[in-house]
């Protein structure tokens, strides 16, 4: 079984599509923090709203200002 | 979302600093949240009934405080209409009778009459059997404009559509005097319908045969369709034409010094009733007399919604007052003036159409009665067309 690679895909600034999330960490209007697999990923901005959730995958909505990804056992 | 239209949704209310704790359970778990919406501190999410069940026991393991709200969708609009059956057999009963009266004539419409009056094109269409209440889909609008205009002489041309459920009918009238083709081999003579002294005569087609000053019979011809020609054949045509003469009649008027009339006795009773399209229904109708004599008045009207929108609706009330006999004297002044007010009235009925030339009035008195006659003299069209055959004739 391959490891299951998480992918984010940024769309201007409005709206970061996330592939392989494992769970929501954190979750607030400046910053939403989601568990990948092995790592976080943080997403800050104004505003922001998670939606559409369908299977390991969700949108983060608002205004994006930074995308960083860090080390963490995720849950 | 769609599926939770027909399962139902429900609203959940939690901490707002709890919320990356929700939305967690509800990723984890595949349940689809939507409508997010922060008040007061709390935060307000919707899903389907059944992830409602879920995702509160996901909650409540996690010891996360929360507040669900009633099943809203398809089956919080089933509730209600299940402790109100009434509303639903209302509007079920109204669908039905939409889709049925859709299919039926409302109204009809009449354009372009001027001489020829709507009364009598309504009447030309109910001999056809279209009129308001009719079921239009399967009738032949062609078939039954052509039979029309073969029916009648008054309209040159009629167009029957639908417009929705109102029949609009536009109609072009005959010029007088014009008549129209007649078919091959048919011709006509103009023939008095009653005795007469000839004032004029004005012939548009044919010939006449008659002069000012000749006397006629009922039945002679004052305009040939028959006429000569130069080389002595004879052609025929279709004669047209008025025959004015001064006609005279006798009129008589009687009253007698005794009669029974029928007086109102002030007892009476109603009766109510609604017409939809073409079925009448008795409403009802208050207590009063049930044998004797007695009158009707009938009286209808028909249903305005906001007084400008006409229904297929009429409201009807029919009066019925009891009467009873009563044996009334005249004096012979009295009955002279009944009998000369009877005279009147057949006397303007007798001079319709025509120009009141003299009359004579004359009274007597028998033993029982007061009579008025009158001598009058008319003079009116009494031209009448009357057709004939003529085959094996050449045409010249």
């Amino acid at each position: 079984m391959l490891a299951r690679i998480p992918v984010v895909v940024v769309r201007g600034m409005r709206e970061a599509e996330v592939f392989g999330c494992a769970g929501i960490f954190e979750y607030g209007g400046e910053r939403v923090t989601l568990s990948l697999e092995g790592s976080l990923c943080t997403v800050t901005g104004e505003g922001l709203t998670l939606e559409d959730f369908q299977d390991g995958t969700l949108f983060v909505r608002g205004v994006i200002r930074e995308v960083r990804f860090g080390e963490g056992d995720g849950e | 979302m769609n599926g939770a239209v027909f399962h139902g949704m429900r609203r959940i209310r939690f901490d707002s600093e709890r919320r990356g704790e929700v939305f967690d359970q509800a990723f984890r778990y595949g349940i689809r949240v939507w409508g997010e919406r922060e008040r007061d501190g709390k935060t307000e999410i919707r899903c389907g009934a059944r992830d409602a069940v879920r995702l509160s026991a996901l909650l409540t393991e996690r010891g996360v405080p929360y507040e669900t709200g009633e099943t809203e969708g398809l089956p919080a609009l089933l509730r209600f209409c299940r402790r109100r059956p009434g509303i639903v057999l209302g509007c079920l009963l109204s669908a039905i009778w939409m889709i049925w009266s859709a299919g039926l004539v409302w109204d009809v419409r009449i354009e372009g009459s001027r001489n020829v009056a709507d009364e009598r094109i309504l009447a030309y269409l109910e001999d056809e059997g279209f009129g308001i209440g009719t079921r239009f889909r399967k009738i032949d609008f062609d078939q039954m404009q052509a039979d029309i205009l073969a029916a009648q002489n008054e309209l040159a041309f009629i167009s029957v559509y639908m417009d929705g459920t109102v029949a609009r009918v536009q109609v072009w009238e005959m010029i007088p005097g014009s008549s129209g083709k007649h078919p091959e081999g048919v011709y006509a003579n103009v023939v008095a319908v009653e005795d007469g002294v000839i004032e004029e005569v004005r012939v548009r087609e044919g010939m006449a045969v008659v002069k000012a000053g000749d006397v006629i019979r009922a039945g002679e011809a004052a305009v040939s369709g028959a006429v000569a020609k130069k080389d002595g054949g004879v052609r025929f045509e279709y004669a047209e034409g008025e025959v004015l003469a001064t006609t005279v009649r006798t009129l008589t008027a009687e009253a007698p010094f005794e009669r029974v009339e029928y007086r109102p006795t002030g007892e009476e009773k109603r009766a109510f009733f609604l017409k939809i399209f073409k079925k009448s229904v008795k409403l009802f109708e208050n207590s009063g007399f049930d044998s004797g004599y007695c009158d009707t008045i009938d009286t209808i009207g028909k249903v305005c919604l906001f007084g400008r929108i006409p229904l297929p609706v009429w409201c009807g009330t029919i009066i019925t007052r009891e009467t009873a006999p009563l044996t009334v004297t005249l004096t012979r002044e009295e009955a002279e003036a009944e009998a000369l007010a009877g005279l009147r009235r057949m006397i303007r009925e007798a001079a319709k159409g025509g120009e009141l030339a003299g009359r004579q009035i004359r009274v007597t008195f028998t033993e029982d009665a007061c009579r008025a006659e009158a001598a009058l003299y008319v003079t009116r069209d009494i031209g009448r067309t009357v057709e004939f055959t003529v085959s094996g004739v050449p045409e010249s």
